[in-house]
């Protein structure tokens, strides 16, 4: 019954293995390291790059640069820096940024998602890493920062020029995901080398990138896309978490869980405890049933705070017969919802969130959204509508994405209300079971 | 459309039923033994109806005389008057009593007697403002206490009691369905009576010795879910949940990401079902299809096991059954209840759901066929054709003068909309 011929395997990718966005164009994804850091984890990841995702490599820096294997690079501050480095003076580091900001605009132009990688500590990484953060958002882009907090054997100055660079990160990204560097010495042993121990945050940064895009480019039986991950990532001032894992056996559930939730490089944290938000997602196999599904989604959501608003992906496959694989992304902080360009737009500002219908929509429906730097794929506008329709809701439902509530057949009009319950929202979703809405 | 056609052939019925999936049109001749034979049927999609009501004038009217001039067409007539299913979550309908002492020396209870009880029976209800009585459906009367009479003209005695089924809703929202009568250009067609959903669905499949028994019958559409509870041959409840196919519909397409109601509803209507327990069903564990989800993108397809989707539908079927059921329990109608539900409406195909029902209510369930005609043709012989064929019965039985409401009811709802 379960032999792996027999199940088609849906993880396969669409026409053309492309990523697609909200208006079922190839989606863009670069993948940027900033400062010398940055770069190396970023030459990490290229070495062995996942297919559709681009690379760029921005530092002051001319000799790293030039050791990189990225082919596109972008030096910065050319004329402030010579080309000698910030020399750890993050305000140098921000004046180079700013110095080559329409390089560094027309180099991000159209991008949907960039994964920034930076180590904060330093000069560039942490002085030019919000900045470019910055263009990317401003060009439409959903920002996704990696960065390192400095060992605590670096000192007290560098650990608080870290800090103010991550404050300034969290204001300018998306979301920021943070390693300490003090938590790869716990991995470390006696032999490791001191570029070996960077290893797991760089491999923590491969995976991350690799299986994002993943998720966005498998059409599941409960698809994450690229709006969803974004209504979860957008956030004001937040911090992110991503784990993952994958187990087997009988006793997978709980085990796939300790090893995303409780991963080496998440420990300690009680980020979980704070998040407003999180993304679940699963691949499984055709012989998972729904209530382990459910036993599933109660396990991660007993580690997660009250207040979690969740979605979910889902994701059946042949290849996972016994197996279990998960991700979870959970974001601390308070919703970010009117800042990118598009929605700033004026007529946007007091209008209620025009909440999308699952109608058929026709290619002719997404008028392009014009922003400065071009036309733009207008997906965008009805992705940014339906963030706000889940993110305004207040979290009742818990683990249940808020979302369907306000979308549907009966999105608009008075809502049939029996004995309590609003009889218009998918009663799965009321009686908790694990599907999540478009 | 001023009909030649119907003054040479004053039998004959047209039935309208303004479905929030389908607008659906019936054509029947009373014959002069009292039965009738149904001469054609006809339906196009409906648009602009939500939860059985109209949202959008022009879309649903236009959709009507589109059925009306194809009827036309098919049938090569002109239709002048139509008779017309009423429906809408805001129907409410309750059991009142009216009571008069004879008037005459004799004792002897006249036809105005007989008026006089039912319109206290009616004076009896208290309804809010906005609302109208659109059914007062006589059942039976007392003649001094003593129950079960039929017809009391003619006999004697000094107090009249009448028990009626009062059915009542919003004025403004009953009159927006009847409004589809009147198009844009200036068209327009006569309603002759309106009638209930529920009550016109239960007259065209259910059979004297059920009502007798007692029986439910639910008609479950695309927007409504009209239920009427019979007992000892009379109306005992009736009423109208506004969830049933779309919000099946609305299910999948939020819960399976499915990009288009097309896609969703050929889903359902491929492998829906909602077979009691899905989780341990061990005929569809494993099992998944193959399903196309977005128009833009026809070639993709995803792969979606069986469980879920008749795990989604499984759930909101028996929530809507429940509440149903509920309401029914509530009224203490269910015990009156011998016989079984009866289902009609398009949902009534659904695979699993006489089962379902039968789990719910606990009593045997079937799915209701029209019955009772002449001349039907197979296609009409179908549960979702319940509430068409019921308003030609209904309007044949009030043709044929066994008309148990007092007239007018037309003219005052101009009165009071
Ligand atoms: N084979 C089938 N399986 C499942 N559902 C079906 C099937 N055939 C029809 N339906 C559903 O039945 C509904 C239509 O039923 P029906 O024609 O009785 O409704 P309607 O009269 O238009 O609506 P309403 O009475 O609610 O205003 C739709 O939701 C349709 O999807
Ligand atoms: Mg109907």
């Amino acid at each position: 019954m379960n032999s792996k011929t027999a199940i088609p395997n849906v993880m396969e990718r669409t026409i053309g293995g492309g990523v697609h966005g909200p208006g079922e164009r190839k989606m863009r994804i670069r993948v940027v390291g900033v400062g010398g850091a940055g770069l190396n984890a970023v030459d990490h990841l290229a070495a062995n790059p996942p297919g559709g995702v681009s690379f760029m490599a921005v530092n002051t820096d001319t000799q790293s640069l030039g050791a990189s294997m990225i082919a596109e690079k972008l030096q910065i501050g050319k004329q402030l820096t010579r080309g000698l480095g910030a020399g750890g003076d993050p305000d140098l580091g921000r004046r180079a940024a700013l110095e080559d900001e329409q390089e560094l605009r027309d180099a991000l132009e159209g991008c949907d998602v960039v994964f920034l990688a930076a180590g904060l500590g330093g000069g560039t990484g942490t002085g030019a890493g919000p900045v470019v953060a910055k263009v990317a958002r401003e060009e439409g882009a959903l920002v996704l920062a990696f960065v390192t907090l400095p060992f605590s054997h670096e000192g007290e100055y560098r650990g608080r020029v870290a800090n103010d660079g991550l404050a300034e990160m969290k204001q300018s990204a998306d979301a920021v995901v943070c390693i300490p560097n003090d938590k790869l010495l716990v991995l470390a042993s006696e032999e490791t080398s001191v570029l070996d121990a960077f290893k797991p945050a760089d491999e923590y940064l491969g995976q991350s990138v690799r299986r994002i895009w993943g998720m966005l480019s498998q059409g599941g039986l409960i698809n994450i896309d690229f709006a969803d991950l974004r209504s979860v990532l957008r956030r004001q001032s937040g911090e992110t978490l991503i784990g993952f894992g994958e187990a087997d056996g009988p006793d997978r559930i709980q085990q796939v869980v300790d090893r995303t939730l409780k991963g080496p490089l998440l420990s300690g944290d009680d980020l979980l405890g704070r998040a407003t938000s999180m993304l679940v997602a699963v691949t499984h196999g055709p012989d998972f049933t729904m209530k382990q599904l459910q036993k599933l989604l109660e396990e991660i959501r007993q580690r997660m705070g009250p207040k979690v608003a969740c979605k979910q992906g889902i994701v059946v496959s042949g290849d996972f017969v016994d197996r279990l694989s998960l991700m979870v992304i959970a974001s601390t902080g308070t919703p970010l919802l009117d800042k990118s360009p598009e929605s700033a737009a004026p007529a946007d500002a007091p209008a209620q969130p025009e909440k999308s219908a699952p109608a058929p929509r026709k290619a002719t429906d997404e008028k392009p959204v014009a922003t400065r730097s071009g036309g733009r794929v207008g997906g965008r506008e009805k992705a940014e509508a339906k963030v706000k329709g889940a993110e305004t809701s207040p979290a009742k439902q818990g683990l249940f994405d808020l979302d369907s509530s306000a979308s549907g057949i009966f999105a608009k009009g008075e809502h049939t209300v029996v004995n309590g319950q609003d009889l218009d929202v998918p009663t799965f979703i009321r009686r908790g079971l694990v599907i999540r809405s478009l | 459309m001023f009909s030649r056609f119907f003054s040479k052939r004053p039998a004959l019925i047209v039935g309208l039923d303004i479905g929030t999936s389908l607008v659906k049109l019936a054509v029947g001749e009373r014959r002069p033994d009292g039965c009738l034979t149904l001469l054609g049927a006809h339906h196009v999609e409906s648009r602009g109806l939500r939860r059985g009501e109209v949202m959008d004038h022009n879309q649903a009217s236009s959709c009507v005389f589109q059925a009306i001039r194809e009827t036309e067409e098919l049938l090569n007539m002109e239709i002048g008057k139509v008779e017309v299913a009423l429906t809408g979550g805001h129907i409410e309908s309750a059991n009142h009593r009216g009571t008069v002492p004879i008037r005459s020396a004799t004792g002897q209870i006249s036809p105005d007697d007989v008026e006089d009880a039912v319109e206290a029976a009616r004076g009896g209800v208290s309804i809010s403002e906005g609302r109208v009585v659109f059914h007062v459906i006589r059942q039976q009367y007392y003649v001094d206490g003593k129950d079960g009479v039929a017809n009391p003209v003619g006999l004697v005695g000094r107090r009249l009691e009448a028990d009626t089924h009062m059915v009542h809703g919003v004025g403004t929202r009953l009159q927006n369905t009847l409004q589809c009568l009147h198009s844009q250009d200036g068209s327009l067609v006569d309603v002759g009576s309106h009638v209930f959903s529920g009550l016109a669905s239960s007259l065209a499949v259910l059979g004297r010795h059920e009502k007798e028994m007692g029986v439910i019958l639910l008609d479950i559409g695309a927007g409504t879910t009209e239920y009427v509870a019979y007992s000892k041959g009379m109306i005992r409840q009736m009423g109208v949940l506004p969830v049933a196919g779309d919000h099946l519909l609305n299910d999948i397409l939020l819960g399976l990401k499915i990009q288009s109601r097309r896609l969703g509803e050929a889903l359902i209507h491929e492998h829906g079902c909602v077979w009691p327990e899905p989780s341990g069903n061990p005929e569809i564990k494993g099992k998944t299809v193959s399903v196309k989800t977005s128009e833009l993108l026809p070639d993709r397809e995803r792969v979606i096991p069986l469980e879920y989707i008749h795990a989604i539908l499984y759930h909101r079927m028996d929530e809507t059954l429940r509440i149903v059921r509920e309401r029914l329990h509530a009224q203490g109608s269910l015990n009156m209840v011998a016989s079984g539900v009866v289902l009609t409406g398009g949902v009534s195909r659904l695979p699993g759901i006489v089962e379902l029902t039968q789990s719910v209510f606990g009593m045997p369930a079937v799915v209701g066929i029209p019955q009772g005609f002449d001349g039907i043709m197979e296609r009409a012989a179908q549960p979702e054709m319940a509430t068409v064929l019921g308003l030609l019965k209904y309007a044949a039985l009030r043709g044929a003068g066994e008309k148990r409401e007092s007239n007018g009811f037309w003219d005052q709802f101009k009165k009071i909309v």
